[in-house]
């Protein structure tokens, strides 16, 4: 089966973080369908029991409340977390462990009526029983229909959410291919980034540029272990003033050049750049919008909105292209401000749809299921508490989109739909995740689970097989109105010439879509070609493919 | 390390046990007399037991000017592409002289020990 760019990150996430290669792969023989194992055992060699005796035992299709074993840990840890927090963990079994993923599955899981229920007592490692508490369903287009279901060590997590900024250079890396020939490309850059330097009025990346090597070490082609690691210590600094030598070939030009960067500690930007275009026929919006993580990106998102709305801009471009999501409210507060009080008051732009059980109430946080409205004020991630935000009026925007554009920025397609502001999508078809969960550690591991579906205010959030636009050749994916465009890594974004750019100018004026032939890939070959344009999926190029696990490992 | 940071357990309970938790005050809006550190730290400690947490980070907003303080979720981690975290707000009331931070999702008010506070100007 294919795997989107989301499914790879997360499928090498999973292996990195304690699965077994051979359980997420059915490497060296072994069964990886969810045979039982041995039962937990005490540790002494004796016959099972989980650890302590008369421990929980396992009646099909009767659940007792996930509260019951919560915390109790095969493995206790004693003292305090790196936040400061001490540790809940109380003195258990991975039986309990198990049974407490039964439960909590059973309460908070989207599909918990399609989890076929195993005995926990048959498990002896936790996360080969949590992979088994999911869905094997699939969408009308054969991908698996859960297709985010993983965990990872509860540190792990704690780091990443305590550790910003980060050492990088500014640049955004886009891989087509991690195995030789590799094909690893600049994306885009931050401005005021160690990789946006002039050095002779020469960017030190630019958009589309090909790293062939670093420090001397061939990207491209090697097969060494050592060098490989060389390359990812390179490509993602774990420090700041680390100093490397790229060999890039830029976009159009055959020949190469060599900068030398160094990393710099980095707060992620969500905006990387804005503009307004005028047309003569209005002045039109560009917005470049990487994520709705950051809860700098609040801010951002509100400043270069309000500017285009101090500018009289009537029509606006988002380039959610790279946006993988991050915050509803966030991206919430988007909606509101392209559509406006009067398309919005009293609207829905996300509601939360749990499992059948969960009635009104949100299984999670035991709370009551309260949808997300269109935001009209700051709510005091990075702009206070009640501060009204700029609204351009719109009754139309243009999404530019990949299918790196996931979650919260397809929420922001379907929040407007579910108002009737008309979505123009230009790009290809998004990636088709309506979905979100809320991390949960037990006992050390920090779990994640499809809890909720996020429909808008027409209640629709049926789009696991994404958004894409009404001519291209899929023949699945919500079809709405646009074009398919392929991504155009030979012109700088916001630039009116750079393909999907050049098409949402085009379908605004004409109400056409450009030829194929129109769009620009002079400079790629014939194969590179073929990943760019999107097919097959499982060739397309990930964004930061390697960021969290940095593996370029050749396949064993 | 930060000062909130060194509190334990039985100190959150103790802080707990004396923020004096309300639910129904007569009392007006009121702002911070002063957003020095020294306050700031007085009023995180209160505010971390409230979250039920010992580390707490104040979102955008000045207390000393709107009477109200915004506490950040935790930060989504770079899964989290759905997140439906939302800061928490605190409102700031005055009420016979004691200054409280009244949480808005839960209307349970929190007494800010030895924190000043001023009426809000209308």
């Amino acid at each position: 089966m294919q795997m989107s760019p989301i499914q790879k990150l997360l499928f090498r996430f999973l292996a990195l973080s304690g699965l077994a290669l051979a359980a997420a792969c059915g490497g060296g023989g072994s069964d990886s369908s969810g045979t039982p194992t041995p039962p937990p055992t005490g540790g002494g060699g004796g016959s099972g029991g989980g650890g302590s005796s008369g421990g929980p035992t396992w009646t099909s299709g009767v659940y007792a409340s996930a509260s019951q074993f919560k915390n109790r840990c095969q493995t206790v840890r004693t003292g305090a977390d790196i936040l400061g927090d001490p540790y809940p963990d109380m003195a258990g079994s991975t039986l309990q462990e198990n049974f407490w993923l039964r439960s909590w599955t059973h309460e908070t899981y989207l599909w918990n009526d399609e989890v076929v229920d195993r005995n926990p007592a048959n498990y002896n490692d936790r996360l080969q029983y949590f992979d088994l508490l999911r869905t094997t369903a699939l969408t009308p287009s054969g991908r698996e229909k859960d297709q985010f279901h993983f965990s990872q060590p509860t540190e792990e997590y704690l780091e990443q959410i305590t550790s910003t900024p980060t050492a990088s250079y500014g640049a955004e890396f886009l891989a087509f291919s991690v195995t030789p020939p590799r094909d690893i490309r600049i994306a885009y850059v931050d401005d005021g980034t160690p990789a946006a330097e002039e050095i002779a009025g020469q960017a030190n990346f630019v958009r589309g540029a090909r790293i062939l090597e670093i420090d001397g070490i061939d990207l491209v082609n090697t097969n060494n272990q050592s060098q490989i690691n060389s390359l990812n210590d390179a490509l993602f600094p774990s420090t700041a003033g680390q100093m490397h030598t790229f060999l890039l070939q830029d976009p159009g030009g055959a020949g190469t050049r060599t900068v030398m960067v160094t990393s710099a500690n980095l707060a992620a930007k969500a905006v990387n750049h804005t503009d307004v275009i005028d047309t003569g026929t209005g002045k039109v919006g560009y917005v470049h919008i990487t994520t709705f993580s950051p809860y700098a990106s609040e801010e951002e998102i509100a400043d270069a909105i309000a500017d285009m709305s101090a500018q009289g801009v009537t029509d606006l471009v988002l380039d959610l292209r790279y946006n993988g999501g991050g915050l509803i409210a966030v991206a919430s507060q988007l909606g509101y401000m392209v559509a406006g009080a009067a398309q919005t008051s009293g609207k829905v732009f996300e509601g939360f749809r749990f499992n059948d059980d969960a009635g009104n109430s949100n299984p999670v946080t035991g709370g009551a299921n309260n949808p997300t409205p269109f935001y009209s004020t700051g709510l005091g991630f990075s702009v206070a508490d009640g501060t009204p935000l700029a609204s351009l009026n719109l009754s139309r925007v243009f999404i530019l989109s990949t299918d790196f554009t996931c979650s919260a920025s397809e929420a922001v397609i379907n929040g407007l739909r579910g108002v009737d502001v008309e979505v123009v999508l230009i790009g290809g078809t998004t990636c088709g995740k309506p979905f979100g969960f809320y991390p949960e550690d037990n006992c050390g591991e920090t779990y994640f689970t499809i809890q909720f579906e996020g429909v808008n205010d027409k209640g629709f959030g049926d789009y696991a097989d994404g958004f894409t636009p009404t001519n291209s050749s899929s023949s699945f994916g919500v079809k709405i109105p646009g074009c398919s465009v392929s991504d155009d890594f030979e012109t700088e974004l916001g630039d009116e010439t750079e393909g999907m750019l050049a098409a949402a100018l085009q379908y605004r004026t004409t109400g056409s879509c450009p030829a194929p032939s129109s769009q620009s890939l002079a400079n790629v070959t014939a194969s590179e070609a073929r990943r760019v344009s999107g097919e097959p999926v499982g060739l397309r190029p990930e964004v930061n493919v390697m960021r969290y696990n940095r593996d370029m490992r050749m396949p064993d | 390390m930060k000062p909130w940071r060194t509190i334990r357990p039985i100190a959150l309970a103790a802080a707990l046990l004396t923020a004096a938790c309300q639910t129904s005050l007569a009392s007006q809006a009121a702002v911070l007399q002063s957003g020095d550190a020294e306050t700031m730290a007085k009023v995180k400690t209160v505010l971390a037991v409230a979250m039920g947490r010992t580390d707490i980070e104040f979102g955008a907003g000045d207390p000393t000017e709107t009477p109200a303080i915004s506490v950040l979720p935790r930060r989504p981690s770079s899964y989290e592409d759905r997140s439906p975290a939302t800061p928490t707000l605190f409102d700031l009331t005055l009420s016979k002289g004691v200054c409280y931070a009244t949480r808005r999702d839960t209307g349970e008010a929190f007494a800010l020990e030895g924190v000043a506070c001023r009426p809000l100007e209308k």
